[in-house]
């Protein structure tokens, strides 16, 4: 029994404005849910339950679950919805703000430190380097020093998101 | 330009025109008046009603009488039946009120209301616009509307962007398929609803409940349905999914009812008047009949005249030239139009046609999945391989007689698997298939074979769990 009695019905404009303008104009048709690719791979994920719990003003249990986390960014939801919806954009949006309250999942703050620390998310080797060659790209050196000063600020702010101390409540 | 006007020799489809007008009390003037307009006259039953068959513009009811029983030629029926507000869903403490009984001056600041709308007879944009409209004052003025309805779409100028604004303001706007339940909790009413998303019940405390006020069906009504084969809701009176709002139209094409429609728009009475008037006219006005050469024509492809086609088409893509002519461009291919015709004239020409035309072929076992084309492939092909599955354009194409025929034909139970009724590509598909099949398992039972091997699923695209529940299946 989901009791709405203390639910934050102003949690979808708090959405609307981090991006995800799209879900108040849910009505639930469950296109986005037919056409996802993650849906039958994940357990318990379903685009469309989110939307509804996001508009039954469900905040806490939306931003805690780490299924926001799986979605691919594919698209597919985006191109089907009838109300131009884009679950994917809500998903953006969710992600932003579980960030700012500091519930990501572990494998987020290793991906940005690689980034700072590299300027990409894998190691450049002599096998991407003959390839990037063979298009006719100029070969990259793993001193990419310009990205980390870019993103100096990216990892220094997961940090200091309040409850980073407990970033595992993302799961994975 | 109208279907009935134009040279040649009009034709009436019935001489003497008498409108039986069936309700509680006295005469009903608006159906009086309707029947005057048309061109017919009005009779009452002095007696009961026991029998009826025919057609629309000729029908011969059966009246019980003192001397023993009477055929009375008809032209149409209509059934008069009257709006009661309140009543039956007033929660025990009286929080709750109808639409017309809310107060201007009402202060909504700091308190929730719930506004349930809908439920007795599909909404038309106009009253949803009512409803949204007192769902954005409630908050202006400080307070929280939940508004509940059981359809999804919102349709009509503004309205959309009014559905937004009233949910990005902290309302709540949600489509849930049933009443919710009332009780009383101190000064509050707590409602508690089946979620359809989420599959499971959400609850909500109150401090008001504004609803549409049901209509009332006359005692008399359940028996009339029964004698006027009119398919009926579980509130006695024709079901509200067949009932087009404010047209005054039933399940059976030629019996009309007035008012009794539901509450959710009011309809000026004259205005209902005139609508009803119009409808009989149509059916059977001598000054606009159709011309000798249709009739004929029509006669010969033995097409009943009863117009049902024009009037089940849901976007008017159907036009009249010695018999029915489908314009192309218009049609949705849902095929409701080809359930419906009584004489199986219309030949449908899209390419789902064949498979349903090898279905009725073949001999056929097992469980059978008719789905509406817009159902999740991955969900048919997940089903086991006893069970067969065809996708039709629209849930809304089975007609009766079809499903009778896939039984005889040594299927052991039918699924009709269509989209929610509000989320219905063809308009009015999901629900006639519904109303399909709520006839057919009527006259099962009748004939005294178990109901439920012909059922119908409304389920969202990717709800593959709904239609294996009803396969008996479970899970996923």
């Amino acid at each position: 029994m989901l009791n709405l009695d203390d639910a934050d019905f102003s949690f979808a404009r708090e959405v609307a404005e981090a991006g995800g303008e799209g879900v108040s104009c849910c009505y639930g048709c469950g296109a986005c849910s037919a056409f996802c690719p993650i849906l039958p791979k994940a357990q318990g994920y379903d685009p469309r339950r989110l939307i509804r719990l996001i508009l039954l003003g469900q905040r806490d249990e939306v931003l805690s679950q780490p299924l926001i986390w799986y979605c691919s960014t594919c698209y597919s939801c985006h191109e089907v919805c009838p109300q131009e919806v884009s679950f994917t954009e809500v998903g953006y949006a969710l992600k932003n703000l579980a960030v700012k309250e500091g519930r990501y999942p572990a494998g987020l703050s290793a991906q940005v430190g690689l980034l700072s620390e590299h300027g990409r998310l894998y190691e450049i080797g002599e096998f991407e380097n003959e390839k990037r060659v063979k298009a006719g790209l100029p070969p990259l050196s793993e001193e990419s020093r310009e990205y980390g000063v870019l993103l100096a600020g990216l990892a220094a702010s997961l940090e200091s998101a309040p409850g980073a101390a407990e970033g595992e409540g993302g799961g994975s | 330009m109208s279907l009935f006007e134009g040279e040649g020799y009009p034709l009436p489809l019935k001489p003497e025109l008498k409108v039986l007008i069936l309700g509680e009390g006295p005469l009903s003037k608006k159906a009086a008046q309707a029947a005057v307009w048309a061109g017919g006259e009005p009779v009452r039953p002095r007696g009961e009603l026991i029998g009826f068959t025919g057609w629309p513009g000729n029908f011969r009811a059966v009246v019980k009488t003192d001397q023993g029983a009477t055929v009375l030629p008809l032209g149409a029926v209509v059934l008069a039946l009257e709006d009661e507000p309140g009543g039956a869903l007033a929660p025990a403490g009286g929080t709750a009120l109808s639409l017309a009984q809310v107060n201007p001056e009402e202060d909504w600041s700091g308190t929730k209301t719930a506004i349930l709308s809908g439920f007795w007879n599909q909404a038309g944009p106009g009253s949803f616009g009512r409803v949204l409209a007192l769902g954005l004052k409630i908050l202006e003025e400080g307070g929280t509307p939940f508004l509940f309805a059981p359809q999804a779409k919102v349709a009509g100028p503004g309205l959309e962007a009014d559905y937004r604004r009233l949910r990005e303001q902290g309302g709540l706007v949600t489509r849930i398929e049933a009443m919710p339940r009332m009780e009383n909790e101190g000064e509050r009413v707590r409602l508690t609803f089946e979620d359809p998303i989420l599959d499971q019940e959400a609850t909500v405390a109150v401090d008001r409940v504004i609803w549409d006020p049901p209509p009332k069906a006359p005692a008399c009504l359940e028996s009339l349905g029964a004698v006027l084969c009119l398919d009926q809701g579980p509130d006695g009176r024709p079901n509200p999914d067949n009932v087009l709002f404010p047209a005054p139209l039933t399940s059976r094409a030629g019996v009309f009812s007035l008012s009794g429609g539901g509450g959710a728009e009011p309809v000026e009475p004259e205005q209902e008047t005139l609508l009803l008037s119009d409808h009989l006219r149509r059916l059977f006005n001598p000054q606009g009949g159709m011309r000798s050469a249709a009739r004929t024509a029509a006669e010969k492809s033995q097409c009943a005249l009863c117009l049902t086609c024009l009037r089940t088409c849901p976007v008017q893509a159907i036009s009249w030239d010695h018999g029915p002519v489908v314009m192309e461009a218009a049609c949705l291919n849902c095929g409701q139009c080809a359930a419906a015709c009584p004489a199986a004239i219309i030949k449908p020409l899209w390419p789902e046609e064949e498979a349903l035309k090898t279905l009725m072929a073949e001999p056929g076992q097992g469980d059978l999945v008719l789905a509406c084309g817009r159902i999740n492939e991955e969900i048919l092909d997940g089903l086991p391989r006893e069970a067969k599955a065809v996708r039709l354009s629209c849930a809304g194409r089975v007609g009766r007689e079809q499903l009778f025929r896939l039984l005889s034909l040594g299927y052991q139970r039918i699924v009709v698997a269509a989209c929610h009724p509000g989320n219905c590509r063809s308009l009015s598909g999901s629900e006639r298939a519904g109303t399909t099949v709520r006839a057919a398992r009527a006259e099962l039972k009748e004939l005294g074979i178990d109901p439920g091997i012909v059922s119908y699923v409304p389920l969202a695209p990717h709800q593959g769990k709904r239609l294996y529940g009803a396969l008996g299946l479970g899970g996923d």
